[in-house]
């Protein structure tokens, strides 16, 4: 890991992606909910035609700098946040709107509630079930909304690390549904979803032991060299030979209930990413946290 | 008053000895919260009052739940609750029928929670609303001072069910119906008492102003 490897939007290694959102309660059928953004914020930019060259030079090396469109006299190009001061040096620009490019995850908790179907009830503990969908419109090519066998796959293994947060045992004969509803996908969805579900969860009342934060670290390579990074974006998960290691931890005790790979890493870099994860993990836990605060200082903030 | 603040699942509420109230558990003589509310230590007990969550049937409840079925030997009753209530007919001195709604208190709670029922009878009329069941301390308040409160001031007749249910019947229902959203929406803050006092008041004085 000698050289130097340059992530495609301009983030330094352990940065997570710039915008990270979440709103607790905003479905009111549901007992507990959360809405979830996570992604880059883009700028697109008017840019003089004869400043085209500039363009060119840095989204050789930057790939999420790029040209959208050219006009006669102007092209318009896309800058994501981190490379935002590059926009200055530029002459005679104009930026024409802002938009977020990654995640948009709905999770809706009902529970706990009377079993469906009956059978399935344990009158030792609730049990829990996780739905994870992604909507036919959440990648540019139509998703077919069966739920395919990667849903069914990631809907468990979430489903298995947030069991052990509840306190299920307190609620025997029930059931606690939640429903994750990916409707905007840019890699990392199921960290995005399980992150919305663990606020989702409290918003709904049940019992945990912890908030669970989940996020994904990776390694990237480019030219022969490697890093370790936080939280890849589509383009550096589609990169060659990149690795991918999404991770649920729960922040107190700095304990893991998920930890999927996909790619291989040394025994030392193992080690480094979980570390980093951890890290990232408790970034993640203080942005879940005032997402439910907030929700009850919107209240008292009308006291007067 | 005592110091109360916001906590979310996992946060430290105490390192000292203290008997454990409910929402809390301990883990490595710590003591954490399990859910999203208002931790206090008082008394050397370590508690937080929940902001939500769903009605669980304890004993000595009163509840105000409907009727779902009729059989032999009594009432299926919903309490608003994942767990199902019984009422015997023995409980009950006149006979209700399906949709009756019913004020009565929990007699015992089996090993996976469903409520045995007893002292009942059916409120007939008035208006039936719902609100989170864990905001129903706050509307009943300290030695029931809101609900008598909202009693005097709008001269509703109002039965609160700790399932979350609340009765009204009067004249100024709908007055009093507000109030009591309001008190769900504020439950967490401080000084909610003076505010609701204010706030029926204004607005019986605006009723009383547009009959004149």
């Amino acid at each position: 890991m000698a050289g130097e490897v340059i992530r495609p939007d301009g983030r330094s290694y352990e940065d997570l992606r710039d915008t990270i959102r979440i709103e607790a309660g905003v479905l009111d059928r549901a007992d507990g909910s959360a809405y979830l953004e996570w992604g880059t914020t883009i700028r697109l930019v008017k840019v003089p035609a004869q400043e085209e060259k500039k363009l060119s030079k840095w989204s050789e090396k930057w790939p999420m700098v790029s040209v959208v469109e050219r006009r006669e006299d102007h092209v318009l190009a896309e800058f994501p946040k981190p490379l935002w001061k590059l926009i200055d040096e530029l002459k005679d620009v104009e930026v024409v709107r802002e938009y977020l490019r990654g995640n948009k995850v709905f999770v809706a908790v009902y529970g706990p509630r009377e079993p469906i179907p009956r059978h399935e009830a344990s009158p030792y503990r609730a049990i829990l079930r996780y739905r994870y969908t992604m909507s036919p419109f959440s990648v540019p090519e139509r998703k077919s909304p069966k739920p395919s066998r990667r849903e069914t796959e990631i809907s468990m293994v979430s489903r298995l690390a947030l069991e052990k947060v509840l306190f299920l045992e307190e609620f025997p004969m029930t059931m606690i549904d939640v429903f994750a509803e990916v409707i905007s996908a840019d890699a990392g969805t199921r960290v995005a979803a399980l992150t919305a579900a663990s606020v989702a969860l409290a918003d709904a009342g049940i019992p945990m032991r912890d908030l669970p934060a989940a996020v994904a670290v990776g390694k990237i390579c480019s030219d022969g060299n490697c890093a370790i990074v936080a939280d890849l974006n589509k383009k550096e998960e589609d990169m060659e030979g990149a690795v991918d290691l999404p991770m649920v931890v729960l922040p107190r005790k700095e304990e893991f209930t998920l930890l999927q790979m996909d790619g291989r890493v040394s025994r030392e870099e193992l080690e480094e990413m979980l570390e980093l994860g951890i890290r990232k993990a408790k970034e993640i836990n203080r942005i879940q946290r005032e997402a439910l605060l907030r929700k009850y200082e919107r209240v008292s903030g009308n006291d007067e | 008053m005592s110091e109360r603040w916001l906590v979310v699942p996992g946060d430290l509420i105490t390192e000292e000895k203290v008997k454990l109230g409910p929402n809390v558990y301990v883990e490595g003589g710590k003591v954490y919260s399990k859910v999203v509310g208002l931790a206090e230590v008082k008394e050397g007990v370590a508690r937080v009052i929940p902001l939500e969550g769903r009605y669980i049937p304890r004993e000595g409840d009163p509840v105000i739940g409907i009727v779902v079925d009729v059989k032999i030997p009594g009432y299926d009753i919903d309490l608003n609750s994942p767990y199902k209530a019984f009422l015997p007919n023995e409980e009950l001195s006149e006979e209700a029928s399906y949709g009756d709604v019913i004020i009565a208190t929990v007699k015992r709670v089996d090993a996976v929670k469903n409520a045995l029922l007893e002292k009942g009878n059916i409120l007939r009329g008035g208006e039936l609303i719902t609100i989170n069941p864990k905001k129903i301390p706050r509307v009943i308040g300290k030695k029931r001072s809101m609900l008598n409160l909202l009693q005097t001031l709008t001269g509703v007749t109002i039965m609160v069910g700790a399932n979350g249910r609340i009765w009204l019947y009067g004249k100024n229902a709908d007055i009093a119906k507000e109030a009591i959203f309001k008190i769900e929406q504020e439950a967490h803050t401080s000084g909610l008492t003076d505010r609701i006092t204010k706030f029926i008041e204004e607005e019986m004085h605006g009723r009383r102003g547009n009959q004149a």
